[in-house]
């Protein structure tokens, strides 16, 4: 018998400590399969050696909101990319740019006038999904591939999207994201660790295993009429990207990851920027959880080990306010003089704990993607994840915080945050 | 016979097709590159978890009495002579060990201590949110983080500190077993982590040793600290040093040594 707590609330805090316990034990074994699969297991590339083809038709689709200081890189790549030309159109869109977008994209526009469509937004709702929403209306058919105006593309990446969608079961296809200014500090080599851990392990391993791998809203593509078969972009969501790839797999299409799709991007350079997108993706992707649970559990036709695995994808970010709490409930126990875990217990919660990084992205998880990218030597600053591990777990935790309260209960509307830009233009305008 | 040559030839022709024009392995692109599933990977994992697991077993008793020998020894340097209480501790259930560990008393925070704590926390709070942005905040946080933990303790002391029931001695003995529990569990987080690489077998064994090693020599040194900081704060400080600089600690030791080791060339 406690001394000055009642025995209800020392059985809720350990019942909690243990739910916690072994929800992340659940996540954590889910990496590990991952992990190893992606090291052993048989790797899926089968539409890696479709070179020659009659090419469908593929829109670019590049939306832009002051983007002058990199808009420019992203567009002279994409119309130099290997693809019939007679099927090939990039259509750059200003969303109400401030600053020197249009005139950059106008510049472009007159080197290349039979590739490069631009266009420009004044009314209407803001936001890329709701430019991406207009654009796709627009098309008649074919391939819609999304570029954010950061990403710059290699020559052969438009035939690799474009190559799957000859099988008629898929939906989508999402190619791999690498960071390009990995070496401007500290952030930024430790966010290419879990982008590295993410796409080079857990998106190949589940694209090996058959699983649901996401379509991430950039370097990717989605069959137009499959989009308009599931109702089109959804603009009343912060990830309308998640929310496509419930959507279509819940209508029985599939989405693939193309590991060899390389495309490279710009990571935030500085933690408050980190904060803002994090959070943005955490809310999101709570959104699509609460939609698309129920749905993910009942739809027929979906295996079983899919179902159970795209159940703990919707749930990914709800791990960091749990594991906040669990470590509260752990900790009032211990100043209470009640016994937290047994000892082999608490251990194994640390250790999976340190595993709950970001979108979990488990420290064995970026040790072997950095083997398979063969740079070992960048393992050195795993320890040091763990300020990105903090910093994550405080910002989902508000923004799971913030979508319950500002969103849901007081009705608020949603705001998109542009993600900063710290290219120079050195591009010739 | 037929069969041998050719699976002979057919490793032959396998090492061609990634042999380049100067006699080099052609190595594949990152995102198709996999590790090969060879006797070795099951074979090493097996052996190393067998060889740790069993030097371990026999030397539980040698980790501790280390630990007990550097208590002994710094205490008394530390100006805090204390007799050593030797307790017979169950690691995993069946496996007993001897455990000896500082007898020492600590006090609880006088109303003083508890309006310095909490001032000094305020005070760190607001320093932290106005000048811990940019790159320190991650910092920022933690000291955040920190202060609210030291918060909640001194709210406890306040209100109820009959609740609060370990003693410094107590506190040594959990924390000394939390750290031989992750020793033990080192050699299985690395079977699947560590071991399924294309490392030599002494890389490996090297590895594990560094690794373990590395534990059992910061965790006293730790511990040390601990009871020199409760000695002069009371055990007030108890709460903060099990969260920041109990456990979490140990497990941040084993993932450096781990990233260090994992970095090596194969």
């Amino acid at each position: 018998m406690n001394a000055v707590a009642p025995a209800w609330l020392i059985l809720g805090l350990k019942g909690v400590v243990y739910m916690v316990l072994v929800l992340m034990i659940i996540y954590t074994l889910r990496h590990g399969l991952f992990t190893l699969n992606r090291l052993f297991g048989r790797q899926r590339h089968p539409y890696l050696d479709i070179d020659t083809a009659d090419w469908p038709q593929v829109t670019v689709v590049v939306p832009a909101h002051n983007e002058a200081a990199v808009i420019a890189h992203a567009l002279e790549a994409l119309v130099d990319v290997d693809y019939p030309n007679d099927r090939y159109e990039v259509v750059a869109i200003d969303d109400r740019s401030s600053d020197e977008t249009w005139s950059v994209m106008q510049a472009c526009s007159a080197r290349h006038p039979a590739l490069l469509r631009i266009l420009r937004r004044s009314e209407g709702q803001p936001g890329k999904a709701a430019v991406l929403k207009e654009v796709s209306e627009a098309l008649e058919g074919g391939i819609l591939i999304v570029f954010d105006a950061d990403y710059v593309p290699g020559r052969g990446l438009i035939k690799q999207i474009a190559a799957p969608f000859f099988d008629a079961e898929v939906g989508a296809v999402m190619g791999r994201v690498v960071p390009h200014n990995t070496a401007s500090n500290l952030l930024t080599r430790l966010l290419d660790l879990e982008r590295a851990g993410g796409y080079q392990v857990d998106q190949q391993a589940r694209m090996n295993l058959r699983l649901l791998p996401q379509y991430g809203g950039s370097v990717g593509g989605v069959r137009l009429s499959a989009l308009r078969a599931v109702g089109g972009w959804r603009v009343d969501v912060y990830a309308e990207d998640t929310d496509l790839t419930y959507r279509l797999m819940l209508a029985g299409f599939k989405t693939v990851y193309e590991n060899r799709c390389e495309c490279y991007e710009e990571v935030p350079e500085v933690w408050q920027e980190r904060n803002r997108q994090i959070m943005r993706w955490a809310k999101g992707h709570n959104q699509v959880a609460l939609r698309h649970l129920g749905r993910t559990l009942r739809t027929p036709g979906i295996r079983a080990f899919e179902r159970v695995d795209a159940v703990l994808l919707l749930g990914v970010y709800l791990l960091a306010p749990l594991l906040l709490l669990g470590f509260l409930c752990g900790f009032s126990l211990f100043l209470l003089g009640e016994p937290v875990l047994a000892s082999g217990a608490l251990v194994v919660f640390g250790l999976v704990s340190f595993s709950a990084l970001g979108n979990y992205a488990a420290f064995f998880e970026i040790a072997a993607a950095l083997h398979l990218d063969g740079s070992r030597k960048r393992l050195r600053l795993l320890p040091l994840n763990f300020l990105n591990f903090l910093v994550s777990l405080i910002n989902i935790t508000r923004a799971c915080f913030s979508l319950l309260f500002d969103d849901t209960l007081r009705g608020k509307q949603m705001r998109w945050d542009k993600t900063a830009r710290y290219r120079v233009n050195d591009h010739p305008p | 016979m037929v069969g041998r040559t050719t699976g002979t030839r057919w490793r032959l022709l396998e090492r061609l097709r990634y042999q380049s024009h100067s006699g080099r392995v052609i190595r594949r692109h990152r995102a198709l590159h996999r590790l090969e599933f060879r006797r070795a990977s099951l074979l090493h994992p097996l052996a190393l978890l067998l060889g740790s697991y069993g030097v371990l077993l026999a030397s539980a008793d040698l980790i501790t009495a280390f630990w007990c020998w550097e208590f002994t020894f710094w205490l008394p340097h530390l100006d805090l002579p204390a007799a050593m209480e030797s307790q017979t501790r169950h690691l995993f259930g069946p496996l007993a060990y001897r455990l000896s560990v500082p007898r020492l008393i600590a006090g609880l925070p006088d109303l003083a201590a508890l309006r310095i704590s909490a001032a000094t926390c305020a005070a760190l709070m607001v320093l932290a949110f106005v000048t811990m942005r940019g790159r320190l905040l991650p910092l920022g946080y933690l000291l955040w983080g920190a202060c609210l933990v030291q918060l909640m303790s001194v709210g406890l002391f306040w209100w109820a500190p009959q609740a609060f029931s370990h003693s410094l001695t107590s506190h040594i003995a959990n924390g000394l077993e939390y750290a031989l529990v992750l020793v033990f569990c080192v050699p299985l987080l690395l079977s699947f982590s560590f071991y399924v690489f294309e490392y030599s077998l002494l890389k490996k064994a090297v590895g594990t040793a560094l690794i373990m090693l590395g534990i059992v020599v910061v965790v006293p040194y730790q511990y040390l600290a601990h009871i020199a900081l409760i000695d002069f704060g009371g055990l007030l400080l108890m709460p903060l040093l099990y969260v920041l600089f109990g456990l979490l600690f140990d497990i941040a030791v084993f993932i450096a040594l781990y990233a260090w080791v994992v970095s090596w060339e194969a």
